[in-house]
C-alpha cells in the first residue's frame, strides 16, 4: 500500500507525515479525540477536494483547514466544554496541571500556543495559517504567556 | 511546556482513522458556491428598482417560476414535505411577495477577532433526543392554531412563515430531553442548496447554554426585547471562501432563542453596505427576529415542552471495583480483583432503556490503563465473529506497523477491534492480540485490545496497556467459567 497515490501523489507518504501532528492540534482545540479524529478526516478530504494544483507546503495547507475547521466545529456544534474535558486521554499526574492551565485558555489562544510551542511555527506562519493578523497572533501569545508564565517557566 | 510536549507526543490518531485516510476518496464534485453579490445581481436591481417605488419587492431566485422543463420552480425544493424523512422541506407560495422594510435595526457586532472563552456545558442525566417530525417543525413556528388562512398575497403563507425566507431551505430538527422528559433544548438545522446554512436553538425559559461565551457583546433594542447580535467574516470551513456568519440571541417571551446563519440565499444593498454578503447575512438574521418577536408572529413550544416516551436510564459511578461488583448482572464479567500495580480507579455505570447498558472499569498507572467496558444487550447490535481459523484477520503479529500499509483490505472490519466468541478464547489469542509501539515518552510493554461475545450477547471489550499476556488471559479465563 505503501506505492498508493493520489494525483501522483504519494499519498501515504502524505498521511503518514502529516496525520499525527493534525490529530495532536486538533485535540489542543477541541479537547476531544473523536472530535479531532473528524477534524483530521475533513483536513484530508478538503485536501482531495480543493488543495490547488502544485501545492508546495502541504503541511502547511493541512493545518491551516485544519484549525479553520476546529474553529468552525467549537462555534457551531453543541458540545461540552469543561477546564480540562474529561474527553481528553488521561494524562500522566505530572502532565494535568499544565494541561489543565492550558485548558483554562480560550480554544484560539490554545491553537496558537499549540503551533508555536509544540509546532514551532512562527508567528507570521500562524498568521497565514488561522487568518489573523501576526499582531494578533503576537498578542494572543502576550496573553497567553501572562497566563501561563508558570507553565512555561518549567 | 515540557509535560505538555510530552502528553502530546503520547497521542497518536487511531488505527481506524489512519485506516480510513489511506482509503479516504474525494467526494464527487460539488457545485460551486459563489458568495459574490453579481450572482444576485438580478436581485439587487429588484430591489433597487422597487426601493425607488417606496415598496420592497423581494423575490427569492426563481421562486414564483417554473423550470424549462415544467418541473419545480428554483428555490423551491422539492423533499418529503410532510411525510418526516429527510426533513421539511419548505415551499413558497406561488405569488411574489410585497414586503415593507420594517426589517428591525440590530447591530451586528462584528466578533471575527474576538476571543471565546470556554464554558461548561453539562446535559442532565438521562437526557435523550427526539427527532422533529415536519408538523412538531411547523408548529414551533404557527402555535397550536397551525397555519393561518388569508387570500391577501402579504399574507399568504407557505410552509412556514414566509417572512422568514427559510423558502428552499430543508429543515431538520431535534429536542433533548433530560431523564424527567422535559425539554431541555431543541436545535432546527437549516440546509440551503445554494449553500446557506443555519442553526436555530430553543430553550424554554432561559437562553440557551453555551459552551462558547463572547464576553462584551452589544445589545440592540427590537421591540423593548434585548437582542445580542454578532458575526464572523472568516473562512470558517477552509475551502478558500469567506464565509459571512450572523448571530443572533434575546428572549422571545418565555422562550430563549439563539439563531446563527451561514450566508443568506439573497443579497441586498439596503442600508448602503458595500458588503453585500454580510448584509444579507444580517437582513436574514433581522427577518428571524422579526418573526419571532412579531405580535402576528413568535415561536411556540408548548406541545414539545414534555415528551412522554423517556426511556428509563440509571447513572451510577463506583469508587472502587468492590462497588462495581455489587451491580449482578455485569459481577461475571468484570475482574475480580483490581489490577497490580495500578493506584488509580474509576467506574461507572450507564444505562438508557432501549439505547445502551453498559459498566466499564479503568486503572490507570502514569501512560498505562487497563480498561474492562462490559455492554449487556441493550439496542440489539448484532456482533460478527472472526473465524479463528483465519489468523490473517486478527493476529498482530502477522504484520508490519504502520498497519494502514500491511492489512489486507479484507480484514478492514475485524482486525482493529476483533469479537471473539468466548467459546474460541485462548491464551494464544490473547497472546495474538498483544503488540509494542516504541513511542517517545511513552512506557514501554504489551498493549491488546480485543472484544469477547457471551453466549447471552453480552460483550466485554478489553483495553489494555502495560499488563502482561497472561494478566489479560486471567481476566478473560474468569469470565468463561
Amino acid at each position: 500500500m505503501s506505492g498508493m497515490s493520489k494525483g501522483g501523489m504519494d499519498w501515504a507518504a502524505l498521511v503518514a507525515d502529516n496525520e499525527n501532528r493534525l490529530y495532536r492540534a486538533a485535540l489542543a482545540i477541541t479537547g476531544h479525540p473523536q472530535e479531532a479524529e473528524d477534524a483530521v478526516q475533513d483536513a484530508f478530504v478538503k485536501y482531495l477536494e480543493k488543495a490547488p494544483a502544485g501545492l508546495e507546503n502541504s503541511r502547511a495547507w493541512l493545518m491551516r483547514v485544519l484549525v479553520n475547521g476546529c474553529k468552525s466545529r467549537l462555534r457551531l456544534a453543541s458540545r461540552r466544554e469543561v477546564p480540562l474535558p474529561e474527553t481528553l486521554p488521561a494524562p500522566g499526574p505530572e502532565e494535568r496541571e499544565e494541561l489543565e492551565e492550558l485548558f483554562s485558555l480560550p480554544p484560539r489562544d490554545r491553537a496558537v500556543i499549540h503551533l508555536f510551542y509544540y509546532e514551532g511555527y512562527s508567528t507570521d506562519e500562524i498568521a497565514a495559517m488561522t487568518g489573523q493578523r501576526p499582531g494578533t497572533v503576537r498578542a494572543r501569545l502576550t496573553r497567553a504567556r501572562e497566563k501561563l508564565r508558570k507553565l512555561l517557566s518549567e | 511546556m515540557k509535560y505538555y510536549n510530552l502528553y502530546m507526543d503520547r497521542q497518536e490518531i487511531s488505527q481506524e482513522t489512519h485506516h480510513r485516510l489511506l482509503y479516504l476518496t474525494a467526494p464527487a464534485a460539488k457545485r460551486a458556491v459563489s458568495r459574490s453579490w453579481r450572482r444576485y445581481a438580478a436581485l439587487a436591481a429588484c430591489c433597487a428598482l422597487v426601493l425607488s417605488l417606496g415598496v420592497w419587492r423581494w423575490i427569492l431566485p426563481g421562486a414564483g417560476q417554473t423550470g424549462p422543463s415544467g418541473g419545480p420552480a428554483a428555490g423551491i425544493q422539492v423533499g418529503s414535505g410532510g411525510d418526516g424523512a429527510g426533513g421539511l422541506a419548505v415551499e413558497g407560495t406561488d405569488r411574489e411577495k410585497l414586503m415593507f422594510p420594517d426589517i428591525p435595526h440590530i447591530y451586528y457586532q462584528d466578533l471575527t477577532e474576538a476571543a471565546d472563552m470556554a464554558a461548561s456545558l453539562a446535559f442532565p442525566d438521562g437526557s435523550y433526543d427526539v427527532e422533529l417530525t415536519p408538523q412538531d417543525i411547523q408548529t414551533i413556528f404557527w402555535g397550536p392554531e397551525g397555519r393561518p388562512n388569508a387570500d391577501h398575497p402579504k399574507q399568504e403563507q407557505g410552509t412556514l412563515p414566509w417572512i422568514l425566507f427559510w423558502e428552499g431551505y430543508t429543515v431538520t430538527g431535534r429536542a433533548t430531553y433530560d431523564g424527567e422528559g422535559e425539554l431541555f433544548w431543541l436545535h432546527l438545522w437549516g440546509e440551503h442548496p445554494d449553500g446557506g446554512e443555519f442553526t436555530l436553538t430553543l430553550s424554554p425559559g432561559q437562553l440557551p447554554p453555551s459552551c462558547l461565551v463572547d464576553p462584551d457583546r452589544e445589545i440592540s433594542d427590537v421591540n423593548g426585547v434585548a437582542v445580542t447580535g454578532w458575526s464572523r467574516t472568516y473562512d470558517r470551513d477552509g475551502d478558500g471562501v469567506t464565509d459571512y456568519v450572523c448571530g443572533s440571541e434575546f428572549m422571545a417571551g418565555e422562550v430563549g432563542v439563539r439563531f446563527e446563519n451561514v450566508g443568506s440565499p439573497f443579497q441586498s444593498d439596503y442600508g448602503g453596505q458595500s458588503d453585500l454578503a454580510l448584509e444579507g447575512a444580517a437582513q436574514f438574521n433581522a427577518l428571524f427576529v422579526r418573526q419571532a418577536l412579531a405580535e402576528e408572529g413568535g415561536l411556540y413550544l408548548d406541545r414539545l415542552m414534555t415528551n412522554g416516551d423517556i426511556p428509563a436510564w440509571r447513572e451510577q459511578p463506583f469508587s472502587s471495583l468492590a462497588q462495581a461488583r455489587q451491580e449482578a448482572a455485569f459481577a461475571p464479567y468484570l475482574p475480580r480483583a483490581d489490577i497490580p500495580g495500578y493506584g488509580e480507579f474509576y467506574g461507572r455505570l450507564s444505562y438508557q432503556a432501549g439505547n445502551y447498558n453498559y459498566l466499564f472499569v479503568r486503572w490507570s498507572r502514569g501512560y498505562d490503563d487497563v480498561e474492562v467496558d462490559v455492554r449487556l444487550p441493550e439496542d440489539g447490535t448484532k456482533y460478527a465473529p472472526v473465524n479463528i481459523e483465519e489468523p490473517a484477520g486478527y493476529d498482530v503479529r502477522l504484520y508490519a506497523i504502520p498497519w494502514g500499509d500491511s492489512v489486507p483490505d479484507q480484514y478492514d472490519d475485524t482486525f482493529y477491534n476483533p469479537v471473539f466468541r468466548s467459546a474460541d478464547m485462548s491464551r494464544g489469542i490473547v497472546e495474538a492480540r498483544a503488540y509494542t509501539v516504541a513511542d517517545r515518552g511513552d512506557t514501554d510493554g504489551p498493549r491488546m485490545n480485543f472484544s469477547v461475545l457471551h453466549p447471552d450477547g453480552t460483550l466485554v471489550e478489553y483495553h489494555c496497556k502495560g499488563i502482561t499476556v497472561d494478566q489479560v488471559w486471567a481476566l478473560v479465563k474468569d469470565t468463561l467459567e
